[in-house]
């Protein structure tokens, strides 16, 4: 199978290559409520030493270093996809250009950028391939080979890449294969997942960055970026659901033998809660976010009811005789949707056929991950109990960008610094001896 | 959704593009380096170089400098018309108004200031003044208080002259004879000059014996001989030559010394004192002792 986005995503490894031969790279989540942006030193040499699976784990912690962060409110940015350009470029230049300067002695001026992308109805697809091996013994060209023979599982013609990842190999009916390369065997069958997003929001980022003067070093879903953080390396590969609750959208993905099986989104996050605040309380926005953020919670205790907290209807901001509301009817406005949002998670969960899966750790995080008393209605919903997933492993992360709320962004910096195996990491594959006399003569007229 | 025409908020928060442009490049430690360091350093040379190569420098120095010059010209308060020498005796107040009246109507343009500068300058020349203060009173009148240098000693020239000199060692004038200066010691030899302090130490130390001294001479240029009458001599090392002399000293007042008939005293090895006698003293010593043992007596 062959994308037509394939040689965009090769050309932006080519530059994460480079990025982390320099030694800095910067990540950049552009949420529908805020724009985190880090800016990380690598350690190219440190990382050369670690091979396999130290990768994965706590090995990468020297190795990585966060030496800026800023996050900034979001504008120009709805539901994850951006809606007014020149809004949204200045929210990403302002972020970068604070954490450049909390940076400025610790690394020069960083060109690469790795984004998230939480928009555009990201959907999981997966295509399998089966082929014989040429030799009896599965070589790297087998597997070109049979990546190459995956069908198109019927993207559309308005949808794009981001992920490209096989996930499990076969091999003479052995099924659940991390690395075939050099079994025995006649037959190799790969399973691929796919994940996809509309064409045209993406772009829209891509501009976006572009207007930045910066160069684009690869797109990761947001979910598939938080859960990398969110979730120890036990939980992947054992299997874990991590659920990103944020400002614009809930999104899910899914974990199992340290591949993402599957990626979803809800669009139902904590901006709804707050516009739910806002119309039934009567409160302006800004209002609403904040009794949400200081005084939010789902579980109502008896203690609630004699709490009053400062609710101001719309233009009694500046008065002395504020309205005041009890705790207990604020819980009453924020539940509901809470409930809607889990119970829409469960439903997808159903969907997906990972509800009943067992041993599965359930992971939330994301910034209304922090909302009190969440993983225990969580609980109740989904029947499991949840942990609040906070980012892991990294050095140097300063305490603004160490809650829940600053997975996504932690989390790319760990996808930066991942083996990376999706399919533009494989090389094309070879069109055998005839294909390759074809290639030196190409060469041959190319150079003279 | 807003209408087309709704002018844009003023201040957005973010950087505009352009600001971006310029703090990024402002990371970029060459750029960084190139604005601070190099962009100043050719701006100065460039400066530098086009002033040397125009020549416009030197012509607004040269021109100040006659400014300067043609205002100091014209200050009436620095005009001479009269000196009045202090503190001097009539001789010297002569050869001072002498000097200070060539200077004066030299046939020169410089300003008065000047004028007085060479004239403070040529009487501090002059041995027999230690200092000299001079100053511009009323309508011209040039105050000169000069403070005479007295002469310490007369001093021998290897070409025989004789010459009056201050306790500092600086030449005052010529002495014509010895014996107009009765209360001055003599120092003798090249380079006694330069040692003036030690040799009127040395004088001090002699008190008593300073009647029968005939010269104080320095040796080699780097020792001193005291020569008293009789032609006796007493040689004194290079190193602390106040010491020995008061070592013989301590001896002639013990045992009158320097009156047995001694040429020389040789102290130029303390460890090794060395006495000298006259031939006349010696056969005097002798007598003395064939008459003592006529008489039996033991020695």
């Amino acid at each position: 199978m062959t994308f037509a986005h394939v040689d965009r995503h090769r050309s932006m490894r080519t530059k994460l290559r480079g990025a982390i031969a320099r030694g800095r790279l910067a990540v950049l989540d552009v949420g529908s409520s805020k724009i985190t942006c880090l800016i990380l030193r690598l350690d190219p040499e440190r990382m050369a030493t670690l091979s396999g699976r130290e990768r994965f784990g706590p090995g990468i912690f020297g190795a990585l270093e966060v030496v800026g962060a800023r996050t900034v409110q979001s504008r120009g940015v709805r539901r994850g996809e951006i809606v007014d350009m020149n809004e949204a470029a200045r929210a990403i230049r302002q972020a970068l250009l604070a954490a450049e300067n909390m940076a400025a002695s610790k690394v020069e001026r960083v060109d690469q950028v790795v984004v998230s992308f939480s928009g555009g109805n990201p959907l999981s697809q997966v295509t399998e391939a089966e082929i014989e091996t040429a030799t009896g013994v599965v070589t790297d060209r087998d597997i070109s080979a049979v990546l190459g023979a995956c069908p198109d599982p019927g993207i559309g013609a308005e949808r794009a890449v981001l992920h490209a990842q096989p996930c499990a190999f076969t091999v003479d009916f052995t099924h659940g294969i991390a690395d075939p390369r050099g079994m025995q065997g006649t037959r190799l069958a790969c399973a691929m997942h796919i994940a996809t997003v509309d064409a045209r929001p993406l772009s829209d980022l891509v501009e976006c960055v572009r207007q930045c003067d910066l160069d684009l070093a690869g797109v990761v879903s947001a979910p598939y970026a938080s859960a990398l953080s969110a979730l120890v390396e036990d939980e992947q590969r054992a299997g874990a659901i991590c659920i990103d609750m944020g400002g614009g959208g809930t999104s899910l993905s899914v974990f199992l033998r340290d591949q993402l099986m599957c990626i979803d989104r809800i669009r139902c996050g904590g901006e709804h809660v707050t516009g739910d605040i806002a119309a039934g309380l009567l409160t302006s926005q800004a209002t609403a976010e904040r009794i949400k953020t200081l005084y939010g919670g789902v579980i109502q205790t008896g203690a609630d009811d004699k709490d009053l907290i400062d609710a101001p209807r719309i233009g009694e901001e500046d008065l002395h005789d504020r309205r005041q509301i009890s705790r207990g009817m604020l819980i009453g406005v924020v539940r509901p949707r809470i409930e809607e949002t889990i119970q829409m998670v469960r439903q997808r969960m159903e969907l997906i056929g990972v509800d009943a899966m067992p041993g599965t750790a359930l992971v939330l995080t994301g910034a209304a991950s922090q909302l009190p008393g969440l993983d225990e209605l969580v609980a109740r919903i989904l029947g499991r109990r949840p942990r609040i997933g906070k980012p892991l492993r990294v050095a140097g992360l300063p305490q603004s960008v160490r809650g829940p709320d600053a997975a996504t962004a932690v989390g790319l910096a760990m996808y930066a610094l991942r083996p990376h195996d999706e399919l533009w990491d494989f090389e094309a594959p070879a069109n055998g001896a005839r294909g390759r006399a074809g290639d030196v003569l190409r060469w041959l007229r190319k150079a003279w | 959704m807003q209408p087309v025409d709704t002018p844009k908020p003023k201040r957005a928060p973010g950087p505009s593009r352009l600001v971006f442009r310029v703090q990024r490049a402002w990371r970029r430690t060459w750029v960084r380096r190139g604005v601070l360091i190099v962009l100043p350093l050719t701006c100065l040379a460039l400066t530098g170089g086009w002033l040397a190569q125009s020549g416009t420098l030197r012509t607004m120095m040269t021109a100040a400098q006659d400014r300067v010059m043609e205002t100091l010209a014209d200050q009436e308060a620095f005009s001479i018309t009269a000196f009045e020498v202090t503190g001097v005796t009539p001789d010297l107040e002569r050869e001072i108004m002498e000097i200070a009246d060539t200077v004066a109507n030299a046939d020169t343009d410089a300003p008065a200031i000047l004028k007085i500068a060479e004239i403070r300058r040529r009487i501090g020349l002059l041995g027999a003044i230690s200092a000299v203060r001079v100053t511009v009173g009323d309508a011209g009148l040039v105050q000169i208080a000069a403070t005479e240098r007295h002469p310490a000693a007369l001093w021998r020239d290897p070409n025989q002259t004789l010459w009056q000199v201050g306790r500092d060692g600086v030449v005052i004038a010529r002495a014509m004879t010895r014996a107009g200066y009765p209360d001055l010691p003599v120092v003798v030899g090249a380079g006694a000059t330069a040692h003036m302090d030690e040799a009127m130490t040395l004088y001090q130390a002699l008190a008593g014996l300073s009647p029968r001294l005939r010269a104080i001479v320095r040796v080699g240029m780097r020792r001193w001989d005291i020569v008293l009458d009789q032609d006796l001599v007493l040689m004194l090392p290079e190193e602390n030559p106040i010491a020995a002399l008061e070592r013989i000293m301590g001896w002639h007042y013990g045992e009158q010394l320097l009156e047995r008939g001694l040429s020389a005293v040789d102290l130029r090895l303390a460890q090794r004192p060395t006495l000298r006698m006259r031939p006349d003293a010696t056969e005097k010593f002798y007598l003395n002792l064939k008459a003592l043992e006529e008489l039996g007596e033991e020695t």
